[in-house]
């Protein structure tokens, strides 16, 4: 065994368990006493950007992730107040640029020729419009980067936390309502408001005392609704086209923001 | 990847801009009693230099993150040389553990009748890539004003091989597990960014989102072409190889469904270039 190997496997034994008692001291928030690292402390502990007792503005813009039959764009814009430097509070509210993927519509078409009997509508195709939401932001860590060694970033990192309601459109891809002459001129839509939850994960990176620009990863779940024992013929005739399923699941809408916020 | 460009673009552009919006020249004075808040510079000197060391680290989750059609769930391990202290060679191989058709290809299935072309289906089994890694930002971090951290951005590419294969029975109760035919290895390409959290001196907890980009061409199934496959459902009890073929790697229960179902997916050859784009959650060595 050569030296390098040796070398290896006794830094491996010999570090595990600090790094295991650290990793665990960052879990769960020890007091800055109980840890003696070679960094001074107070280097990121005096903050220069305070938020405390501040209240926030923001807007945003969201892009859906994951489009598979629905694409998302959204534009957002919140307010918010900061109670502590780790707790706030936010209200926001969005209305939704959404409709069908290029994807939703060849199957839309595809299946609207396919004489087959198909009884089940597809899932997740309800398309988020207007909404709101009310939700609690944690930011605990606070922290500062150089970028290309030279310019400093202090920035904040985030989870929230929140729920709301919006208003929602969905267009199936399998029911016709109106057939045309040269395929399907109207597939059944509906229209409802659902209650959703919401969760972020986010930072914040300071442009100076007055503002940040804000990149989240953002998740908007809620109940699904769709028919089954779908009876497309009877649809076609004006008749009911089907029973609602008993056991839709949930739908989960993931964007990406971007956005500015000021802080006053 | 291709749609992910603008958005790296935008985060870059971002980043610059609150660089500079926040930018002192010179950086923070040590000492500026008017401004307490910035003592001291914002980021000091490593601990410990990464230069010419080597650095091991085990992914144990790797998960598919943008699977339309497909899913994925693997491992990886990575060895990282270090020539400089923000750059270094690096060699990655992964593991898929699990990798099969998404839900959302099985809803296209059994509701609409309808799947993807088949080299969109395509599923990484394993691959392994070498390039460099670069790590162009420094910074660290406070936990609630207690424990404090340091991390690095890493920047990974990299070029290599992977093995691919496609479902050829579905899963079904009735009749058991889902069945799979290779197609063979292909170039992969990987793209990567993420974060290192260093936890102790040597040790850090990597979060990474890695894409790994290959081309998928479905012209052959166990190395069966169209032709092989043509003679193999005439007389499925003939399970020779031949050339490329491997005729005996249809054998089992179902060897005949799984023929029909090969030859199906070679009667009209598809190709694609598929993203993998997979979150990697980590620890790493260095030593």
């Amino acid at each position: 065994m050569g030296f390098g190997r040796l070398h290896f496997i006794r830094t491996l034994v010999r570090g595990v368990p600090l790094g295991v008692a650290v990793w665990a001291a960052l879990l769960f928030a020890l007091p800055a006493g109980a840890q003696q690292g070679a960094l001074d402390r107070a280097i990121v502990r005096n903050r220069l950007y305070a938020l405390n007792d501040k209240f926030e503005l923001g807007a945003s813009i969201g892009v859906g992730l994951l489009t598979h039959l629905v694409r998302t764009t959204q534009l957002q814009a919140s307010i918010g107040f900061n109670f502590t430097e780790t707790w706030a509070l936010d209200i926001r509210a969005g209305y939704a640029l959404s409709g069908h993927t290029g994807l939703a519509g060849a199957l839309a078409e595809q299946v609207y020729r396919d004489p087959a009997v198909r009884s089940e509508d597809f899932s997740d195709l309800w398309e988020m419009k207007l909404n709101g939401s009310i939700g609690v932001r944690w930011a605990p860590i606070y922290g500062k980067f150089s970028l290309l060694g030279e310019l400093p970033i202090h920035f904040k990192a985030y989870v929230w936390a929140g729920g709301g309601a919006a208003r929602m459109h969905r267009e199936s891809i399998l029911i016709c309502t109106t057939p045309g002459t040269n395929g399907c001129d109207a597939f059944l839509g509906q229209n409802r408001t659902a209650p959703m939850a919401s969760v972020a994960v986010g930072l914040k990176l300071f442009t100076h005392r007055g503002g940040a620009i804000r990149i989240e990863l953002r998740d908007y779940s809620f109940r699904d609704a769709y028919l089954v024992g779908v009876d497309r013929e009877r649809a076609k005739a004006g008749g009911s086209p089907g029973t609602p399923s008993s056991s839709p699941g949930w739908t989960h809408l993931g964007q990406i923001d971007l956005g500015y916020t000021l802080h006053f | 990847m291709r749609r992910l460009m603008p958005a790296l673009i935008v985060f870059w552009t971002l980043m610059a801009t609150a660089a500079l919006a926040q930018s002192e020249p010179g950086g923070a004075p040590l000492e500026d009693h008017s401004q307490p808040n910035v003592a001291v510079h914002a980021v000091e000197k490593k601990e410990l230099s990464e230069a010419r060391r080597h650095e091991l680290a085990l992914y144990p989750v790797a998960v598919q993150v943008n699977g339309k059609f497909t899913r994925h769930t693997g491992s990886a391990l990575s060895y990282v040389y270090h020539l400089q202290e923000r750059f270094g060679l690096q060699i990655t191989p992964i593991f898929n553990w699990h990798s099969a058709p998404s839900g959302f290809n099985r809803e296209l299935e059994t509701k609409l009748g309808a799947s993807a072309d088949p080299a969109n289906s395509l599923l990484l089994n394993w691959g392994i890539h070498a390039g460099v890694e670069a790590t162009p930002i420094y910074g660290k971090f406070t936990f609630h004003n207690g424990t404090l951290g340091r991390f690095s951005l890493v920047l990974s590419g990299g070029a290599g091989l992977g093995h691919t294969r496609h479902q050829l029975k579905s899963e079904d109760p009735a009749t058991g597990g889902a069945t799979y035919g290779s197609i063979g290895n292909k170039f992969i390409g990987s793209l990567g960014g993420g974060l290192k959290l260093e936890i102790a001196r040597r040790y850090a907890i990597r979060l990474e989102v890695r894409d790994v980009i290959y081309t998928a061409r479905v012209d052959k199934v166990n190395g069966c072409t169209l032709e092989d496959l043509n003679g193999l459902q005439d007389d499925p009890t003939n399970l020779v190889n031949s050339g490329s073929c491997k005729a005996s790697s249809f054998s089992g229960p179902f060897a005949e469904t799984d023929i029909a179902i090969a030859r199906t997916l070679v009667e009209t050859p598809s190709s694609a270039v598929l993203n993998n784009l997979g979150f990697y959650a980590g620890f790493s060595v260095l030593f």
